[in-house]
């Protein structure tokens, strides 16, 4: 299911995923816009109904003031009228009192109206049924009012109504009856009755009346001091009496129903005022509360898609950062890595759009640079370990060559056979010493010597042998010499010792000692084999020639002389030495 | 392509419907109530409310809490129902008086859903009520009142008639005239004195009392009259013992019925007058109230129904329902006034065609008026131009033992008159 979704959200574009999180906050906001104008409209509603509710229980108000004002003025009437009059009475509160009925109808009937087409509750408007009953019976008020008054008129009006006229009898009747005893108790008796019932109002007062007057008609028939024509009179007056004694019981009654009926209608109708009093402020009550719960409701309501926008805004740059930045800082890291250096690993390319195919493309290019990068280092390394080995070979070469340089310097003054110094070398050593004794007056002397018979070893033995007696006869030479002296081979079998701060005689005892060694030496094949030496000391003006000539002249001169043994030849100032 | 005629075909579907719905939804309301008073309109499933304006407080009250009885019984029979609806009272007392039933009256026919007023008990509450409620269309019923000017005297319309009131309860016209006869002929009395409470219906029977007497030979030779309540019966009796008179004729109701006749007892002179009342006086409170003071008193009262088996039935359901016996048959004229209401109902009402329930003003007056009912519980009802339902038929009774009661009382009939109607 979560993947369900997932899938499709995350191959969408990003211009889809901006669309779609910018359409829901923008549902959000048309959500928010909603629930305000719901709140207004009912907060509007519940307005309409206070209006017409507060009308309403102002109208009941209205209606209830003039039906009160129209009580007050028939109680005022029939507490006026006994002093006022009855013209006046009705005047000043009767007439005023139809009219103000006639008000409190054309309001009842408006109030109707109103309640019938007002956005009240139901409850308030079932009360139409009580405004038809209050209607009828303000309406029966003023019946009941109105023949009420005739019926006061009836007993009450001042002359013609009953009461005046049972008092005209009555004082028609006293006249009558005060001429004799007998006749005046029942009427004192009837009229002390009479007035009773005028205070009581209780019919069996008035009966108590009428059967005095009974008592009285009898006294009138059987008193004897009366004249026939009083008789009659008398009798007709009672008659009257009677009749006018009876109604005016009934006219009380009636006129006591009458005020009965007063009290039911006002029992009837006070409840329907005030309970449309109480409906109509309850309707106020319920509405403001109505309106006080919308506002709430509808605060609670903004607020809570406030906070929920806000968490969604959120949720969506979440998700926008999920799917979009967080991919681009990523890439931008990964850029910067690659900037710095190379990346570690592939970008991961997770959606379809265009960060994923941009993530792709980076993937490429990384697969490239990581492709060019690897190639130059090996190729680097490769290159590097080329030079080393050049290097290297090169300096094998140079150390080659000093070596061969430096055997070449060894072999220049040394002699290839026997490694001793060769020619050149004694003779630049000899210039050396000259130089010396030149410089110093230091003296050197020299020896020369010659194998003998070197030619018949060779002859005998062959060249190697020979070159054998050469090379052990050089070094019995050099391990026979001082270590200052120089030894060289001068050519051939003959072999030169330069000797450094030596006079001829040290030298010549020197060249002896050599000749002993050779004679003791036993060569390999060739075996005893002998030198003859001439040996010679530098003389003052001397040169290496001069020198030479000098020792071969006394090398030559041993030879001559036998051979295996030393001559030596002194500068020519200094005496010749044999040995 | 293909979407373009589905959505044209919806739009005529909906132009089409919008056209019909209104068609459809004015078809009941095309025709309005055309009864000429008016119609009491029910939505579905509301109940068809019944005004009641019985005598419910006072000592009337048991003859006011029957009516309802027996309003209740002619329900219960139909299961509380007519025309598939509930039926609802609404009761209004009027205590016994005309401005109470002027003003329950007036409670009642401010809610147009009333569909027809039950009532009253007392015939003065009627004169005031019926013309309360017949000036606004509406219909009444009654199965106790009896006064003559409610409806007719001598075959002509009563001063208290008004269009839409009918009655069970027979006209009292003939009560008097009975009484009357009775005295005259059968106890040879020639001097009467008659006493009512001012009441249109006392007055009535005092009245119709005194006509028939004095056209017999006889002589009134007082009428008087007592206030409701009033305790003191002293004066008004000597008027009666000056009078002279043999019988005294005071269809009065409890108390002053009571009073009258208790100080008459102890009245000198009054000692060998005739006592005669009326049906209001016919219970066994009455009996018991005054016990023997009331031997030998005279009453005249609407013949009672015949027992017949439906009549036990309807007992024992009284019964059943108030765990009491009935103390006077009056609830059965007020079942047969129920009856004829409710059936008269059943015929006025159309039904709509949208679950709506109509009854015509006019249309149950008339479904009323033209009520004939052979087999009514007091005997055939058959209403009259007047409203008068039921026949007249009127017995004396004597009280001879007051221990048998009420019962024993109403069976001592001495004298049964039966006028042609």
């Amino acid at each position: 299911m979560r993947s369900g979704l997932l899938r499709p959200w995350r191959d969408a574009g990003v211009t889809t995923k901006f669309a779609l999180a910018f359409a829901l906050l923008l549902a959000m906001v048309l959500l928010e816009g909603l629930a305000s104008l719901l709140a207004l409209n009912a907060v509007h509603k519940a307005e309409t109904v206070i209006i017409a509710s507060t009308e309403i229980r102002q109208r009941v108000f209205e209606m209830d003031g003039e039906l009160e004002k129209a009580r007050r003025l028939h109680r005022d009437f029939f507490l006026q009228y006994p002093s006022i009059g009855f013209a006046s009475a009705e005047e000043l509160y009767f007439k005023p009192s139809t009219e103000v009925i006639n008000r409190v109808v054309t309001l009842s009937e408006e109030l109707k109206r109103r309640i019938e087409s007002a956005p009240v509750s139901a409850a308030l408007r079932e009360r139409n049924n009580d405004l038809t009953l209050y209607l009828s019976t303000a309406r029966r008020f003023a019946d009941i009012f109105r023949e009420l008054v005739a019926q006061v008129t009836e007993l009450a009006a001042p002359g013609t109504g009953l009461e005046d006229q049972l008092l005209i009898v009555e004082s028609r009747l006293e006249a009558l009856a005060q001429k004799q005893t007998a006749t005046l108790l029942p009427f004192r008796k009837m009229v002390a009755f009479q007035r009773s019932y005028m205070v009581s109002r209780r019919r069996p007062d008035m009966q108590s009346a009428l059967n005095a007057a009974f008592d009285l008609r009898a006294a009138f028939k059987s008193s004897a001091g009366t004249s026939p024509e009083t008789r009659a009179r008398a009798g007709r007056l009672l008659d009257d009496y009677a009749r006018l004694a009876q109604k005016i019981p009934d006219v009380d009654v009636a006129i006591r129903s009458k005020l009965n009926d007063f009290t039911l209608q006002a029992k009837a109708v006070d409840p329907i005022s005030a309970n449309l009093k109480t409906l109509a402020t309850g309707e106020v009550e319920r509405a403001r509360a109505r309106i006080q719960t919308v506002s709430r409701l509808s605060v609670a309501v903004i607020v809570v898609t406030l906070i929920a926008g806000l968490a969604f805004s959120l949720l969506v740059a979440a998700v926008i950062h999920a799917s979009v930045t967080r991919k681009i800082v990523a890439l931008t890291r990964w850029a910067e890595q690659m900037r710095d250096g190379t990346p570690a690993a592939d970008v991961e390319p997770d959606a379809k759009d265009e960060v994923g195919v941009l993530a792709a493309r980076f993937n490429d290019m990384r697969a490239r640079v990581l492709d060019l990068v690897t190639n130059l280092e090996d190729k680097v390394r490769q290159r590097t370990s080329e030079l080393t080995e050049a290097r290297d070979r090169l300096e094998t070469l140079v150390r080659e060559l000093d070596e061969k340089n430096r055997a070449l310097e060894i072999l220049s003054v040394t002699d290839r056979l026997t490694g001793l110094a060769n020619r050149r070398k004694i003779e630049e050593a000899m210039q050396a010493e000259l130089e010396r004794a030149r410089r110093y007056g230091k003296s050197f002397s020299v020896i020369l010597l010659d194998v003998d018979r070197f030619k018949s070893i060779n002859d005998a033995y062959g060249h190697t042998v020979g070159d054998a007696v050469l090379v052990q006869a050089a070094e019995l030479l050099v391990r026979n010499s001082r270590r200052t002296d120089l030894v060289g081979r001068w050519g051939g079998e003959e072999f030169l010792i330069v000797c450094p701060e030596t006079d001829i005689s040290v030298v010549a005892a020197q060249a002896e000692r050599h000749r002993k060694e050779f004679e003791r030496f036993a060569f390999t094949q060739a075996g005893t084999v002998t030198c003859s030496f001439g040996v010679t000391a530098c003389g003052p003006g001397d040169d290496a020639q001069a020198i030479i000539r000098r020792a071969d002249a006394a090398l030559y001169r041993a030879k001559d002389k036998g051979r295996n043994r030393v001559e030596s030849q002194p500068a020519a100032d200094q005496p010749p030495q044999n040995g | 392509m293909r979407a373009l005629p589905r959505t044209a075909a919806l739009l005529w579907a909906a132009a089409m419907a919008t056209c019909l719905l209104p068609a459809c939804s004015d078809a009941p309301e095309a025709k309005p109530c055309s009864d000429p008073l008016g119609c009491v309109s029910l939505g579905p499933g509301e109940p068809i409310l019944l005004g009641v304006i019985e005598s419910l407080s006072g000592q009337v009250a048991p003859i006011g809490q029957d009516q309802v009885r027996g309003l209740e019984l002619a329900l219960a029979r139909r299961g509380g129902k007519l025309l598939g609806r509930e039926v609802r009272l609404v009761i209004e007392d009027t205590g016994c008086r005309p401005e109470g039933g002027g003003n329950a009256a007036l409670k009642l026919i401010a809610n147009p859903k009333i569909a027809a007023l039950f009532g009253t008990t007392c015939s003065g509450d009627a004169a005031v009520a019926s013309e309360v409620m017949s000036k606004a269309g509406f219909a009444m019923v009654s199965g106790n009142n009896s006064a003559p000017f409610l409806t007719a005297i001598g075959g002509r319309k009563a001063p208290k008639w008004q269009a839409g009131y009918f009655r069970t309860a027979p006209n009292e016209e003939s009560s008097g005239p009975a009484a009357a006869r009775f005295a005259y002929s059968r106890l040879g009395v020639r001097r009467a004195a008659v006493i009512n409470d001012g009441d249109i219906y006392t007055r009535g029977l005092t009245d119709g009392f005194a006509q028939a007497f004095q056209r017999l030979g006889g002589k009134i030779v007082l009428t008087a009259t007592v206030n409701k309540n009033d305790a003191d019966m002293g004066p008004v009796l000597t008027a009666v013992k000056n009078s002279k008179a043999q019988l005294m004729f005071f269809p009065l109701f409890q108390p002053e019925g009571n009073n009258v006749l208790l100080q008459a007892r102890k009245t000198r002179g009054l000692e060998r007058i005739v006592r005669m009342s009326d049906g209001a006086l016919i219970e066994q409170s009455f009996i018991e109230a005054v016990g023997d003071a009331a031997v030998g008193m005279y009453f005249v009262g609407p013949t009672p129904p015949a027992r017949t088996p439906a009549l036990r039935r309807l007992e024992q359901e009284y019964a059943a329902k108030y765990g009491a016996s009935p103390s006077t048959y009056y609830y059965v004229n007020a079942f047969d006034a129920a009856n004829i209401l409710l059936d008269a109902l059943e015929k006025a009402a159309t039904a709509g065609g949208d679950g709506t329930l109509r009854i015509g003003r006019q249309a149950l007056r008339d479904a009323l008026a033209r009520t004939d009912k052979p087999d009514g519980l007091t005997g055939p009802l058959r209403c009259d131009e007047f409203g008068d339902c039921a026949s007249q038929c009127f017995n004396i009774l004597r009280l001879s033992d007051p221990a048998a009661g009420v019962d024993g009382l109403k069976k001592n009939v001495q004298f049964t008159y039966r006028p042609e109607r």
